[in-house]
């Protein structure tokens, strides 16, 4: 037979077309059903459904707070700011000593940030994590996050504090 | 119910008799004619509309996506979307452009799409105008859109699309050739040339009486589009967009329009020719008002087959297109013009004739694509050694 490979194609991009509409798609108990052999269309529609992120992917930066006191567990040591290779980290401590001392002031500057997580490696005491935000688009032209803002950041999106399991 | 029956003509009949009460005859043929016109040009821009809508929404199903959905339902405002961001870009004429030439290319390559419109009876009765020679005046007019696409692609000041313009020269002088000879072939069968004539004429439809022309007119006809897989002349991977690289703004939309204006009378020209235009089983006799849904119905009918072509066929290489057409398209259409002619004069009686055609049609094809097949077959073969001797 001829034209059998033109016709071939015309056949699979018809059965997608009509596969479309008449496959399963979309989102069935919380799942996305992104199973191929059941046809259909896979397109997440971005502003009205949301892929959950995994728990490694590295967004914006958060402050995490002591479960019990609930104050910043930063300490203020700058080892994150030596760590920081876009050196947009700063630190200000109080005069406590040691594991005693408390930041009273730190600063991000999101828009130098460049997601690479060292900062997080060298943190000792738990005080720092990037979380799942990836939708930081700002009309400013330096993001400049403090303390305040990093803790909010931290209250959102800690999976411990919202008691998630964090493998999920 | 006779004023419902053949509506849209039955209106058009009302209106130049109310405006005889009072106009001399020459005053009613200026304002119908315009009126007439205005029509004209407005199914073409409706056409861009839906169109450019309909073929995001389809080639994007076929790829498993969406398609637009976000503004109105279905997606259906976004062309006006489309159209309002257009309007607000820069209009940017490059250093060097030629620019009266730049500047007049786009509005002379929507004319001849728009003026096509004129000849095309969209049912009995309702038409611009019954040209004896339309479809001649049609490959007439198919070839200035052209000549604008030179002007744009020269004036650019642009290797790109200098490029894409020379490509569109050299595949319209290529695939006119089969498909005025597929024309001739629906011409000789009527013996006329006349659109509408041409639709009287087709009890059976010619494109079950002879698939193989239509498959040539077809073919021919996307490469006349300059459709995937012929869009060799605005070839992004190669030459970003061919000859409207450097137009932008309100003159891109023009080009835009142009194309998807041509779709439609092209869709409609194949409707006329090959498909019985406005007639379908004898319904246009019963409900003549109809006779305009089943011309668009067919024409989305045809539209569709180009869309699920450019979804399908990756675009081909230049040199294999215009090989294409020389070495197969046109000695294809030129027996099927002998076969057809001597079937003509041998065979007495509309249906025998349409019977015979369609045996000889397909032992015809069969014929010459197992020729084809044995003719390619060997140049792939004698290609396949060359390469394995150079890989050694
Ligand atoms: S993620 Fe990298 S760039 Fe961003 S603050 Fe941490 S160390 Fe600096
Ligand atoms: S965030 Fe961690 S590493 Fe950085 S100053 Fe605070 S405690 Fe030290």
């Amino acid at each position: 037979m001829y034209f059998q490979g033109l016709a071939k194609g015309l056949s699979v991009t018809l059965k997608h077309f009509i596969q479309s509409y008449t496959g399963k798609t979309g989102i069935e108990d919380g799942e996305r059903i992104t199973e191929p052999s059941l046809g259909g269309m896979f397109t997440v529609e971005y502003p009205d459904e949301k892929l959950p992120m995994y728990p490694r992917f590295r967004g914006a930066l958060m402050h995490l707070r002591d479960p019990e006191t609930g104050e910043a567990n930063c300490t203020a040591c700058g080892l994150c700011i030596t760590a920081c290779p876009q050196d947009c980290l700063t630190v200000e401590g109080d005069d406590g000593k040691g594991k005693d001392r408390r930041a009273e002031a730190f600063t991000y500057g999101l828009s130098e940030c460049i997601f690479c997580g060292l900062c997080v490696e060298a943190c000792n005491f738990e005080a720092i994590e990037m979380s799942s935000d990836y939708e930081l688009s700002s009309s400013e032209r330096e993001i400049v996050w403090d303390l305040e803002r990093l803790l909010a950041q931290g209250d959102k999106y800690d999976r411990r504090q919202s008691g998630e399991d964090e493998e999920k | 119910m006779e004023f419902l029956k053949d509506l849209f003509v039955n209106i058009g009949l009302w209106f130049s008799g109310w405006l005889t009460g009072f106009m001399p005859a020459w005053g009613v043929e200026v304002v119908t004619g315009f009126l007439g016109a205005i029509i004209l040009v407005f199914i073409g821009l409706f056409a861009v509309l839906i169109l450019t809508w309909g073929e995001r929404k389809v080639i994007g199903r076929m790829q498993d996506r969406i398609g637009p959905n976000r503004w109105g339902p279905y997606g259906l405002f976004q062309p006006i979307a489309d159209g309002i961001k257009m309007l607000t870009k820069e209009d940017i004429i490059p250093t060097g452009a030629d620019r009266w030439v730049h500047l007049v290319a786009p509005i002379l390559v929507i004319i001849p799409a728009v003026l096509i419109y004129a000849v095309i009876p969209f049912g009995d009765g309702l038409r611009g105008a019954d040209l004896n020679i339309g479809i001649l005046y049609i490959v007439a007019l198919s070839t200035i859109g052209t000549i604008s696409i030179l002007m744009a692609g020269w004036s650019s000041n642009n290797k790109y699309s200098l490029l894409g313009a020379f490509r569109a020269v050299a595949q319209l002088i290529t695939y006119e050739i089969p498909l005025v000879l597929s024309i001739i072939t629906v011409v000789l069968l009527t013996g006329s040339m006349s659109m509408v004539e041409i639709v009287e004429n087709q009890t059976v439809p010619y494109m079950v009486s002879m698939p193989l022309v239509f498959l040539v007119f077809m073919v021919a006809a996307s490469a006349e589009l300059y459709r995937a897989p012929f869009d060799m002349i605005e070839a992004d991977s190669e030459l970003i967009a061919g000859y409207f690289t450097e137009y932008s703004g309100m003159k891109f939309v023009m080009f835009f329009m142009a194309e998807y204006i041509n779709l439609l009378a092209m869709s409609g020209v194949i409707v006329t020719l090959f498909m019985g235009g406005w007639r379908f089983f004898g319904l246009e006799e019963i409900l003549p008002f109809l006779n305009p849904f089943i011309f668009f119905a067919k024409c989305a009918f045809v539209i569709f087959l180009f869309w699920w072509t450019r979804a399908t066929f990756p675009r081909i290489r230049i040199d294999h297109m215009l090989g294409m057409a020389w070495k197969a398209l046109v000695p294809i259409a030129l027996v099927n013009l002998l076969l057809v002619g001597l079937v003509d004069k041998l065979v007495e009686g509309t249906l025998l004739t349409s019977g015979v055609l369609l045996i000889v049609n397909i032992i015809e094809m069969v014929i010459l694509l197992a020729i084809l097949d044995k003719v390619g077959g060997k140049t792939r073969a004698k290609t396949m050694e060359r390469v394995a001797a150079q890989q050694g």
